[in-house]
């Protein structure tokens, strides 16, 4: 029963891969300067940190090769982000809300999070990746580290971890526009306050880095996953940062079954 | 009307400024731990300036290019070629009506922000502001950017005649501004050769020259009247290319339905 839901949800994301590549061969000059957009965007966050730098040493116990190798980590999983659920889905759900166009998608025996959220891949995110993985070696490199087979799979898991909290820290944030008339100004929020994952973990203290670390846990997209690849991390951490992101899927899926009850059809 | 029945949008806006502003503080603060200055600017300094940056942004910023695009693409632009007056005025009168509106219902909203920072970060200090003579001369850079930034958004909505989707120019715009503007930086951090590059830009006139002229780290004796001159320069190279582009478009473009 599980597998043939399983096999199910495959098909149909195969279908989705296959809409998504018409369309990147439809718009090609548009998907060509979607991927230079991207770009452009990762090369906003490395030029500021190269200028911060150019003045002084260290920020916040991080040096320039540990920023550079962190900077990779956060275009990768932003990139994936991209990707997998943000431009053709969950960027664009307020807008459907507002038109009431999920009509034909609730009444499908589909789980109407899977469809709205995640479906349709933007394939040409995954070319921004380049970017992230060439700064992750770069930074690895000039910094003289040597590679640890451990804790580059505690990285990879911890990277994950962080991918599927961004993912449903959108979710959590986009679906207020079941309830908001103010729909189209929600993702730009969302962008803002993901936008402090950029900065190191070490500039966050106090209160402030507890709630940046459990509850808006902008801190595991970036700077855990970077660290993890560099030094590894404590068993207590890593036990800490796994049940996080169990408690917030968990959370996200009791979240979107309640909010969408607010979903309000625009049809007479 | 549009500014004062979405409030929420207005509201949002700034609070996404503020948001941005708190993200890049939080990590300048970090890089100031081990105290002094860098180039010329203290910590306090450096709030100042990027709460200047919100405020040229009120004047500065335009979103032509949101809209345009649309009209092209779903042929409504066709009833404008018969009417007596055109979409691009149309378009930078409703552009400057908006702007009049938002800075009525932004400007008190902004005050109060400023005067809270005032209180609490320079705990009542002078605040590190120009002469009258800086502010006239940073509203008047303020305001020719703003029609620069019109005639950028035109080119880019022009664009639409060939390309389905302008959004990703948009956000081209958008990361220029973000990066060589005086956004994430104030441009003096910026060294060497890439200062140059910056300094040749239009890009500088949106956010960092203004605000400098504020804040008075630039001289108006010595750059006004080279600004001017450049920011000109540029009007003048948008204002053809948009001419151009825009005729060009139009002669490609075919008209839908009935």
């Amino acid at each position: 029963m599980v597998l043939s839901e399983v096999k199910k949800y495959i098909r149909i994301y195969l279908a989705f891969i296959r809409f998504s590549l018409a369309d990147m061969a439809n718009y090609k000059v548009n998907s060509f300067i979607g991927i230079i957009v991207d770009l452009g965007w990762n090369l906003t966050l490395i030029v500021f940190f190269w200028v911060i730098y150019g003045q002084v040493q260290e920020v916040a116990g991080w040096d320039y090769h540990e920023i550079l190798f962190l900077n990779g980590v956060i275009i990768v999983i932003s990139q994936a982000n991209l990707a997998l659920s943000y431009v053709f889905s969950l960027h664009r759900l307020p807008r459907k809300i507002l038109r009431g166009e999920l009509d034909h998608i609730l009444v499908k025996p589909i789980n109407s999070q899977f469809m709205l959220t995640v479906g349709p891949p933007y394939l040409a995110g995954f070319i921004g990746m380049i970017t992230g993985f060439y700064l992750m070696w770069y930074g690895f490199q000039s910094g003289g580290f040597s590679f640890s087979f451990e804790n580059f799979l505690l990285g990879s898991l911890m990277s994950i971890c962080g991918f599927l909290v961004l993912y449903c820290l959108y979710v959590i944030i986009v679906s207020l526009a079941f309830v908001m008339d103010n729909r189209d100004a929600i993702t730009g929020l969302a962008n803002s306050f993901i936008s402090f994952r950029n900065n190191p973990e070490g500039v966050y203290s106090g209160a402030l880095r507890k709630f940046f670390l459990v509850i808006f846990p902008v801190i595991l997209m970036g700077s855990i996953p970077a660290r993890a690849f560099l030094y590894g991390l404590p068993m207590i951490e890593i036990v800490a940062y796994l049940t996080l992101t169990l408690v917030f899927i968990v959370f996200t899926k009791f979240y979107w079954d309640y909010m969408i009850r607010y979903y309000a059809s625009a049809s007479s | 009307m549009d500014s004062i029945a979405y409030k929420g949008e207005t509201f949002t806006f700034i609070l996404n400024w503020f948001i941005h502003m708190g993200a890049t503080l939080v990590l300048w603060t970090a890089v100031y731990t081990s105290g002094g200055e860098v180039e010329g600017y203290s910590l306090q300094e450096l709030i100042a300036y990027y709460v200047l940056v919100l405020f040229v942004a009120m004047i500065t910023e335009v979103y032509v290019a949101d809209d345009i695009p649309n009209e092209i693409k779903n042929g409504e632009i066709s009833a404008w070629f018969i009417r007596p007056i055109g979409i691009k005025m149309l378009y930078l009168m409703d552009a400057i009506g908006n702007k009049l509106v938002m800075l009525l219902i932004q400007m008190p909203i902004f005050l109060m922000g400023f005067i809270i920072a005032w209180l609490v970060i320079f705990e009542g200090e002078m605040l590190p502001l120009a002469s009258v003579g800086g502010l006239l001369a940073s509203g008047l850079i303020a305001v020719l950017a703003f029609l620069l930034a019109y005639l950028m958004d035109m080119i880019i909505s022009a664009c639409a005649f060939w390309i389905d989707k302008t959004w990703s120019l948009v956000h081209f715009k958008n990361f220029g501004i973000l990066l060589l503007g005086g956004v994430s930086f104030p441009l003096d951090f910026a060294t060497g050769s890439f200062r140059t590059f910056l300094e040749i830009l239009p890009y500088k006139f949106f956010y960092y020259v203004p605000v400098s002229y504020l804040n008075g780290r630039r001289d108006i004796a010595e750059y006004l009247l080279e600004d001017m001159l450049l920011l000109l320069v540029w009007m003048i190279i948008f204002y053809l290319s948009m001419t151009l582009i825009w005729r060009a478009g139009v002669k490609k473009y075919g008209a839908f339905g009935g």
